[in-house]
């Protein structure tokens, strides 16, 4: 208890100066719950690395000649070793180098259907609870049927049907995934809608467009930062499994999907090829997911 | 009786959006299924004729209706690879997709509430890092590198349990009556062939179970912790109730109405998972016809399983919202 108070007071006190120091002290609150769990700090330093892998990736990979359709038989199916330490695969390419260049393909499928889904599904779901109505009703029912394929059917339906390429990957994704942005942000405003700040707006004559995404979309901000960050994880998830299939993106573009499914083949003796591949899936996706569940507790106060 | 029937009104439109959706998806998008069904060498003529032939030079709205009037007769056509009545190609793998699916789900079930209460009861204890670590590893499995995974393991390197299929091509399968090999042998009394059948389900469900269990876990544990603040359960002990019988009888109870929700979306899951399960294991079912079906475009099979597969997770969940409304009267009253 005594240690909440003289926190309470810095950002009581921060109020009366200006916002500035209200946002100095909200940094730190959040510095300070991230250094209380190292879990999430684990998840940030995961997500930064495969930042830094799918932006410089090609350059700062060992053989970059190798992530492209290049052919080396002499040195084809070598295990892990100093040379290459993830093996090479069964042309030769160096795994190593793939599987970095690989986080390139993820993380640029994840964004833009990040991008795709919240530009759809955010501001259908506010529309649809802001104006409800029929409108509103439309709005969630067409969400609904939406809901009722389950995502990986709909976009292996939509890629197989349209032929698969990165493109097409993230359109089917994103088609698929706008839905849960709208219902989080129609849930979410639902109850916004109710606060006396939007009232108060209402009372002062802002029109509905002003309100809806001049009041309420900035109050959706923390918990859509948390389900982007979780989200990531979960399309990346998708989007190999897109790959292992067949239907996501194509070879030679080294998508970790694809090699998992390229070294299916020489399983069991040339374990690297497939274990590496999903290891960085795994520990992508557990990095958004820890980093996801820490942003929930800085910015989820309000539960 | 009025809540149960509104939701068999909304099941009924979600149904025929899906259809709608469904069949835009498949005609509008660009893509010649016919001219990559009858391959590079096929002449206009030819083209032509099984268009005429698939009605596909009919207009939309007469295409869309042969296409509900044939799903209301159980006719969904052929497929365009085999030329087999896709209907009757369903019927034949549905059984073993919905054995596979239902003892996943119960695997699921089976290991994750136990261990989402035990991980709640002893919060912040090695058992519950042990518990948390389970669960995040679970989610973030990539599905086809996790059978893999197993396969390579128990079926080729220790060679422990079978590695494909869904039972030894020499053994005969258990007479048919419910169409679970599981169910079956056991009606037929064979010991020996249950634990054949049992040694080919146990992976495939396994790794089905893994993303659904961790899910399970997580969202009791936080329901099972979100209980032990209530009033009742402080009462409750202070009133000396020996902690086993509040735990198992009143919060578990009560935290597992919350977990029932998401198991109609873990249904989602599992019918997703299935598509990359059944193709690793070579298991003969939906999920596995579904993926030949789109990896060599065959037009009418795709629609065929999106559709049946999407009309089964809207009924799904619509089940399980009305047995949450009997569990939970209160939601009954108000909109979802």
């Amino acid at each position: 208890m005594t240690d909440n108070t003289p926190n309470d007071q810095t950002v009581a006190g921060g109020l009366e100066d200006g916002p500035v120091s209200v946002e100095v002290s909200a940094w730190r609150v959040a510095l300070e719950t991230l250094r209380k769990s190292p879990l999430s700090l684990v998840g940030l330093f995961i997500v930064i690395a495969v930042l830094v892998m799918a932006i410089f990736g090609p350059w700062i990979v060992p053989f970059p000649d190798d992530v492209g359709a290049t052919v080396n038989f002499a040195e084809r199916l070598q295990p892990p070793s100093a040379k290459h330490w993830f093996g090479t695969d069964i042309v030769g390419r160096d795994v190593l180098s793939r599987v970095i260049v690989g986080a390139r393909i993820s993380m640029m499928i994840a964004f833009f259907v990040i991008v795709l889904a919240v530009l759809i599904g955010v501001p259908i779901g506010i529309i649809a609870a802001y104006w409800g109505g029929w409108l509103g009703n439309v709005l969630m029912r067409i969400n609904e049927v939406f809901l009722a394929i389950p995502s990986l059917v709909f976009v292996l339906a939509v890629a197989a049907l349209l032929g698969p390429s990165l493109p097409v990957v993230i359109a089917a994704i994103g088609l698929a995934w706008w839905t849960w942005f709208a219902r989080l942000a129609y849930g979410e405003a639902l109850h916004i809608k109710e606060e006396q700040f939007v009232e108060a707006a209402q009372v002062s004559g802002a029109g509905g467009l002003r309100i809806a995404f001049g009041e309420i979309l900035p109050n959706l901000t923390s918990v859509l930062i948390v389900k982007i960050t979780l989200d990531i994880g979960y399309v990346i998830l998708l989007g190999a499994a897109l790959g292992f299939l067949g239907l996501g993106v194509q070879p030679p573009d080294p998508e970790w999907g694809i090699m998992v499914a390229e070294g299916r083949d020489q399983l069991p003796d040339a374990w690297w090829l497939t274990t590496f591949p999903g290891v960085a899936i795994f520990i992508t996706v557990i990095g958004f997911n820890l980093l996801g569940d820490g942003l929930n507790d800085i910015l989820g106060a309000r539960q | 009786m009025r809540f149960v029937i509104r939701r068999l009104i909304e099941l009924t439109v979600v149904m025929f959006g899906l259809s709608v959706l469904i069949f835009v998806i498949s005609r509008v998008l660009p893509g010649d299924p016919v001219r990559f069904a009858l391959g590079p060498q096929a002449t206009e003529e030819q083209i032509a004729q099984l268009s005429r032939e698939m009605g596909l030079d009919q207009p939309l709205v007469v295409q869309y209706w042969r296409l509900i009037k044939g799903l209301f007769q159980g006719d969904l056509g052929v497929s365009l690879t085999t030329f087999r009545p896709i209907a009757g190609d369903l019927a034949t793998f549905l059984p073993a997709s919905l054995e596979l699916a239902l003892f996943g789900m119960g695997l699921a079930i089976v290991i994750g509430v136990p261990l989402g209460v035990m991980t709640a009861v002893h919060r912040n204890h090695s058992r519950d890092y042990v518990g948390r670590a389970l669960a995040f590893s679970g989610v973030a499995l990539p599905v086809f590198w996790f059978a893999l995974l197993v396969q390579t393991l128990f079926a080729f390197e220790w060679r422990i349990l079978p590695p494909l299929g869904r039972i030894d091509a020499d053994v005969t399968p258990p007479p048919d009556v419910t169409g679970s090999f599981l169910i079956d042998s056991l009606i037929a009394l064979d010991i020996g062939l249950f634990f054949h059948v049992l040694s080919f389900l146990i992976l495939p469900a396994l790794v089905l179970a893994a993303s659904p269990m961790a899910m399970i876990l997580r969202l009791l544990r936080a329901s099972m912790i979100d209980e032990m603040g209530k009033d009742y359960v402080l009462t409750a002990r202070a009133n000396g109730m020996p902690r086993n019988l509040l735990v198992h009888k009143y919060m578990l109870r009560n935290a597992f109405s919350s977990t029932l929700t998401i198991i109609g979306l873990l249904f989602g899951f599992f019918i997703g998972g299935a598509f990359i399960v059944e193709t690793v294991f070579s298991w003969p079912g939906i999920g596995r016809y579904g993926v030949r079906a789109l990896q060599f475009k065959d037009f009418n099979a795709i629609i065929a399983v999106t559709l049946l597969v999407g009309m089964a997770y809207a009924a799904a969940n619509t089940v399980v919202t009305v047995l949450y409304g009997w569990l939970d009267p209160r939601l009954r009253l108000g909109r979802r």
